[in-house]
């Protein structure tokens, strides 16, 4: 992960955790889909963050 | 990253193989190249940045077509192609980083088809050796790129080359300064993936939103509708102020330029006050012309007196001696001898006699005697000539006085018609010379700029308005969403995307921030060093502003890019992009790259110049310093000797062939060679 | 009668427009201009009797005493000194008459020449090169004047 990354994850420290996965999966999709791609995929990634959240 | 040697071979005008060397003296870190223009100065940048990343193109190629930009030596292809052999062109890098040796050779092939350069790349390898001096070999261009891109990111490189162009580009308030000056810090910062995720996540928000205002229902489907026209108005607005910028930018600019025609005319002010001047005489002339003619009509009558001088004269004299002569006024009236006649008397009263003597002689006297009505007349024309001769002389003064006066009054006014067709001459076209119109067009500017302003700050008062009401918007929803305990899925996902949409959004613009600020404070520092004593006394600080343009502080604090000279404005640019090279380096105090400055002296003064030569081999591990011989003179060569810091000077020469031949002398011999050629 | 009014004072009647545009231009009236002109033929000698289209131009009762007196003066030296000529004033006014023609057609010659236009009545000004035109005839006259005092 680079150097800016860590730096993002640190300053979302604070924020609930659902944010924090939601911009963990946005940046390991992003390393490689453009942004609409990235964007087709998220959709799914954030059901996926809620449903988990439920289940908790 | 320490340069130890460049090889070049048939690399751009380097034909055959030519070498640089940089010597590891921990003080002497200064190369001098020195050329003439076309001599091949950029050209060893250019190697640079061919052998580390295979580019090549550098930034000022922009408008430059890749298939155009040759990178072998033309004079060899020209030979070799006529053998059907074609031209290998590589470059060889011999380098440390973080103490690790390291041995980069990339290399193109060239051939001459048809009138056509056709190049292709013809591999890379790089040599790496550890502590132990054992060296491993990579070949793939993938991996090498890797290797380079941890030593420095290709993003990041042209923050190195210090050339005239970027210099002049960063030293002027523009959209291009704040350009680039913007995509400076998103590369420092690399914050393209940042971006990629906010937009990707905008997206997904627009998306979603779209969703749930379809199946939205009442009054949720009316919040809904609303906070999508507010995005929109958002949209319209942020984008309105971007194009009031544009305008606003351009309108600055005009005003500089009426300033500098303005400024040019307050040089000839002087010559304008004087035209002034002269106009104004001029049109008194006519006046006092047009007075003296007036009063000319009124006595060229009279002046016809003078044609009569003599005949008045003649007449009047004729006239006056027949008075001494007492023969006028006659003692006696005719009309009393007539009455003697008749009564046939002499006047002492004796009785005459017709024929007699006596009668004759009366008859005589008689006729000696004009009649009354002539006596009269000849009385009155003696009294009006004598009056009339009494005036002659002050006519002729008058009439000599007014035409004297008339005479050089014209002579004055061809004078002053010289005068100003000398000065038109001088004062050139009437547009520079008109300051009335100038100064009438710079006052539209003014207002124009300050409608724009004014314009500006409606606008963003408006766009905040508009961020006001879609926080309300947000929060009616949300009381909406609560009251009907709409919760569903799509609700809460609308949720977690805006919510991390904003919190990215917060963390973007903290970085920029603190980059802003952080590239400010070493810029300013930078600065400082390269000042004079008096400009250091008068400047406090650069920063880059929200906008990501660059200001310069005074020590009141006050905004005063505007005021500073051309020649600060350069130190400024420069002393930015240190700052910039600086943080690609990771923000360390000694730059460990090799910086190379083409010709940065520019408009400099003496003492800017020292200050330079002085300072920058203090910032980075080398410094390459290309020059020509406008630049680096006596003065510049005699500075940098004194530092002690110039290790050694290269000349490009030129070759018959039209090639460029590297060669290496000391300094001492550097400094003699600069020294003669005065 | 000494100094007589009531009596019309004639030119050519070609001069009309040219007298009514000198009066315009360059002299206060109508008698400065006939006083120079008859003052200019007189001292060239020169007279020419009015033709059949001679008209009348002004009245003598604007002539000025001195102006009198100057065409007193020239007939009674022309009659040797003789006032008994100047009884009749409507001759002397005949008298100048003559050398008033032949002055205007002198001063045309000499200097008018230029600042005039032919028509089929007669010569007018041209009024665009007017406008020093009282200057250039004042310097003529005081010029002529010159010579005649030599």
């Amino acid at each position: 992960m680079s150097e800016i990354h860590i730096r993002i994850l640190n300053k979302l420290k604070d924020y609930p955790n659902e944010i924090q996965e939601y911009v963990e999966s946005a940046f390991r999709l992003a390393a490689t889909l453009p942004e609409v791609a990235l964007a087709e995929e998220l959709k799914a990634e954030v059901r996926k963050i809620l449903k988990e959240k439920e289940i908790e | 990253m320490i340069i130890q040697s460049i090889q070049l071979e048939n690399f751009r005008q380097f034909r055959g193989k030519q070498q640089i060397e940089f010597d590891s003296h921990k003080n002497k870190n200064v190369i001098v190249i020195f050329g003439e223009n076309g001599r091949g100065k950029t050209g060893i940048f250019r190697a640079l940045m061919f052998c580390l990343y295979g580019e090549k193109k550098l930034s000022q190629d922009a408008s430059v077509q890749e298939s155009e930009l040759y990178l072998v030596n033309t004079q060899e292809l020209q030979e070799k192609s006529s053998q059907g052999i074609p031209v290998e062109s590589c470059v060889t890098l011999d380098f440390l980083h973080e103490k690790q040796k390291y041995k980069l050779r990339r290399s193109l092939l060239g051939i001459l088809e048809d009138g056509k350069v056709i190049q292709q790349s013809n591999g890379v390898k790089l040599t790496l050796w550890d502590d132990e001096g054992n060296s491993s070999t990579e070949k793939d261009p993938k991996i090498v790129s890797q290797y380079i891109e941890n030593i420095l990111d290709s993003a990041l490189r042209e923050y190195f080359l210090f050339d005239g162009e970027k210099i002049e580009r960063l030293t002027r308030a523009s959209t291009e300064q704040r350009r680039e000056i913007s995509n400076a810090i998103r590369k420092l910062l690399n914050i393209d993936t940042l971006e990629k995720v906010m937009g990707a996540t905008e997206r997904l928000k627009k998306y979603l939103n779209r969703e749930l205002e379809k199946r939205a229902t009442g009054e949720r489907a009316e919040v809904m509708k609303l906070q999508r026209l507010n995005e929109e108005e958002i949209e319209g607005k942020k984008n309105g102020v971007e194009s009031l910028r544009g305008e606003l930018e351009f309108a600055r600019l005009e005003k500089v330029d009426v300033d500098k025609k303005l400024e040019q005319i307050r040089e000839i002010q002087d010559l304008l006050d004087k035209r002034n001047n002269l106009e104004e005489r001029r049109s008194n002339i006519e006046e006092e012309k047009n007075d003296i003619l007036r009063g000319m009509k009124e006595r060229t009558g009279q002046t016809a007196l003078l044609l009569l001088q003599s005949t008045a004269n003649n007449v009047f004299n004729s006239i006056d001696r027949r008075k001494q002569a007492h023969e006028i006024p006659s003692d006696i009236r005719r009309d009393l001898i007539d009455r003697l006649l008749n009564e046939m008397q002499c006047i002492c009263g004796r009785h005459i006699k017709q024929g007699s003597e006596a009668y004759a002689r009366i008859i005589e006297w008689r006729n000696r005697i004009p009649d009354n009505a002539t006596e009269d007349l000849t009385l009155n024309l003696w009294r009006d000539l004598s009056s009339a001769r009494d005036r002659f002389e002050s006519i002729e003064e008058n009439a000599v006085q007014s035409l004297t006066k008339f005479g050089s009054l014209k002579n004055e006014q061809r004078e002053v018609e010289r005068e100003l067709e000398r000065l038109r001459e001088k004062i050139g076209s009437s547009e520079r010379a008109d300051a009335t119109k100038l100064d009438a067009h710079r006052l539209a500017i003014e207002n124009k700029i300050g409608k724009i302003e004014y314009e500006l700050t409606v606008t963003k008062q408006k766009l905040d308005a508009l961020y006001d009401g879609k926080e309300r918007l947000a929060a009616r929803r949300k009381r909406i969403e609560d009251q009907e305990g709409i919760r569903d899925e799509l609700t809460r996902r609308v949720e977690l995307v805006e919510q991390s949409h904003d919190a990215l959004l917060k963390i973007h613009n903290d970085f920029t921030a603190e980059s802003r600020v952080s590239l400010g404070d070493d810029a300013t520092r930078y600065f400082m060093d390269l000042l004079d004593d008096e400009s250091r006394r008068n400047l406090k600080s650069i920063c880059v502003e929200e906008d990501y343009s660059i200001q310069v502080h005074d020590r009141l604090d006050k905004p005063f890019l505007a005021n500073i000279s051309a020649g600060q404005r350069q130190i400024m640019s420069i002393a930015f992009i240190a700052a910039l090279a600086k943080a690609a380096c990771g923000g360390v105090e000694l730059l460990e790259m090799p910086l190379f400055m083409d010709t940065p002296f520019g408009r400099l003064s003496h003492e800017h110049r020292k200050n330079l030569v002085q300072q920058v081999p203090h910032w980075c591990t080398q410094w390459i310093l290309l020059a020509t011989d406008t630049e680096f003179g006596e003065f510049e060569a005699k500075e940098l000797a004194a530092t002690g810091t110039w290790q050694s000077f290269y000349i490009l020469h030129a070759e018959e062939d039209g090639s460029t031949n590297i060669h290496k002398t000391t300094v001492e011999d550097g400094l003699g060679y600069i020294c003669q050629r005065g | 009668m000494y100094l007589s009014g009531g009596i019309r004072v004639r030119t050519e009647g070609r001069y009309k427009q040219l007298y009514n545009d000198l009066k315009n231009f360059v002299f206060l009236d109508m008698h400065e201009i006939f006083f120079t002109c008859a003052a200019i033929g007189y001292r060239s000698g020169k007279r020419i009797p009015l033709g059949k289209s001679a008209e009348d131009r002004f009245w003598s009762d604007t002539i000025t005493p001195h102006e009198f007196a100057m065409f007193y003066a020239m007939v009674a030296e022309l009659e040797g000194m003789s006032c008994q000529s100047l009884m009749d004033a409507k001759s002397v006014i005949e008298v100048v008459e003559e050398y008033a023609n032949a002055g205007m057609e002198i001063l045309l010659e000499e200097l008018l020449g230029e600042y005039v236009i032919e028509t089929e009545s007669g010569p007018v000004l041209d009024k665009a090169s007017c406008d020093e035109l009282p200057k250039i005839i004042l310097a003529h006259i005081y010029d002529r004047s010159l010579s005649e005092t030599n």
